[in-house]
């Protein structure tokens, strides 16, 4: 199968295998139409992607790769080191999820684009993370949220829901 | 592409000294590749700072799709999620109108709290509490949702329904069970029961309630079919023919014991 290039936004251009591509189902799919239409061309292809930014883009696929890399690694190892594997990769999930929450609003932004299942989910569990436990105050300034809810509305939710926080 | 065709340090410290000996030319060559590729670091350097620097300016207004926001609340706690609700309005939206958190059923959560230990609700996420309020608020026999004393597993009209078999019910009394089905307690030992209070006196022993299903695979088994159950009656004690008639017909307590 041949390699593909992606190219972000800004125009910078990632070169990497098929197989790695296709972790994300809009690509996959999309490469699935055009063998169909087609059939299989030896050319290199070029698979713009609108709405990612290169840094964002660069991240995803790091993504990707690793990914595969421990499917393959899961697959070939015996059943014994099963635990060690995914031990590896939840270490490794972590190190990758330490990002700001811009990066994270564009993570999410371009796994939800791309479909990338393992990583919306990972995304959004660290979303999460940023909300747990904080007041809405708090939340408001760390998504740069406007409050539009007026003091009578607030004031409802939070009697409403009072029987949950004592 | 680029990841390819860019070398390290390392390697191009060890690509001029192999060329130390190299005449001159060779030598400018491997200069002017250094400083290109220096050139190209610093680029690339400037272009990710520029492009951080978007994200920075892009954050002021995060706007998710709601279904993304939904995802992400998912994994939230009660008390976050409340916290959550008050951020914004489509904050609040999407909270409230996800039937996954707040079912009506959740609404009517004031008598929950008195049943589940205190620090439940600060553990817990909004799914696994969804669970628990069904497993505690309803009825374990008719499935509906309703007003009953703490601690209590099945809703009035269905406790107070006990005395007759009527359809639909899931559960049957011990004493209905062995009149029905002709088993004796020795059968019933096998089952599983649960102890509900007795609706009219309350100071009576406690219900014992089967599941009808279970005691009516309990009586194949021990009848081979229901058909052979309806025929083979216990052997009633042969009253003398003037009595017969002055004794209730079905007396359940004389055809059980």
């Amino acid at each position: 199968m041949p390699d593909i290039v992606l190219r972000s936004n800004d125009g910078a251009d990632h070169k990497i295998s098929a197989s790695t591509a296709r972790l994300s189902r809009t690509v996959a799919s999309l490469l699935q139409d055009l063998e169909a239409s087609k059939g299989e061309d030896a050319e290199l292809l070029i698979v713009p992607i609108p709405n990612v930014c290169n840094c964002t883009l660069k991240k995803v696929l790091d993504f990707c790769e690793q990914q595969r890399a421990f499917d393959d690694l899961v697959r070939a190892s015996p059943a014994a080191q099963q635990p060690e594997v995914t031990r590896k990769t939840q270490a490794w999930r972590e190190t990758y999820m330490k990002v700001s929450t811009d990066e994270l609003y564009h993570l999410v932004m371009a796994a939800h684009y791309l479909d990338v299942p393992g990583l919306l989910g990972l995304c959004t569990d660290a979303m999460a993370d940023h909300i747990r436990g904080k007041s809405p105050s708090q939340v408001r300034a760390c998504f740069g949220l406007k409050p539009n809810l007026s003091p009578e509305e607030e004031d409802d939710i939070r009697r409403s829901n009072l029987w949950a926080l004592s | 592409m680029e990841s390819q065709d860019t070398l390290s340090l390392r390697d191009v410290r060890k690509l001029l000294a192999d060329r130390l000996g190299a005449p001159q030319k060779a030598i400018d060559d491997e200069k002017k590749l250094i400083a290109s590729l220096v050139d190209k670091a610093i680029q690339e350097h400037s272009c990710e700072k520029q492009a951080s620097s978007n994200l920075t300016q892009q954050a002021s207004n995060i706007c998710l799709p709601p279904e993304i926001w939904s995802m992400i609340f998912q994994g939230l706690d009660l008390s976050s999620g409340i916290a959550a609700m008050q951020v914004c309005k489509s904050f609040y939206e999407t909270i409230s109108s996800s039937h996954l958190y707040w079912d009506p059923l959740v609404g009517d959560l004031m008598t929950a709290r008195f049943l589940v230990p205190k620090d439940y609700f600060s553990k817990s996420t909004f799914t696994s509490f969804h669970k628990l309020v069904h497993d505690l608020m309803l009825c374990r026999d008719c499935g509906a949702f309703a007003d009953w004393p703490a601690g209590q597993k099945i809703c009035k009209q269905c406790c107070q329904g006990y005395d007759a078999v009527r359809e639909g019910q899931r559960y049957m009394t011990k004493d209905t069970a062995k009149f029905v089905y002709k088993l004796r307690d020795s059968d019933l030992v096998k089952l599983r029961h649960m102890r509900a209070q007795n609706p009219i006196y309350p100071q009576f022993q406690p219900m014992q309630l089967y599941e009808k299903i279970g005691v009516r695979r309990l009586a194949i088994e021990r009848w081979g079919s229901i058909d052979s159950m309806l025929q083979s009656m216990r052997p009633v004690k042969q009253l003398p023919t003037d009595r017969a008639d002055a004794l209730p017909k079905w007396a359940p307590s004389q055809l059980s014991s």
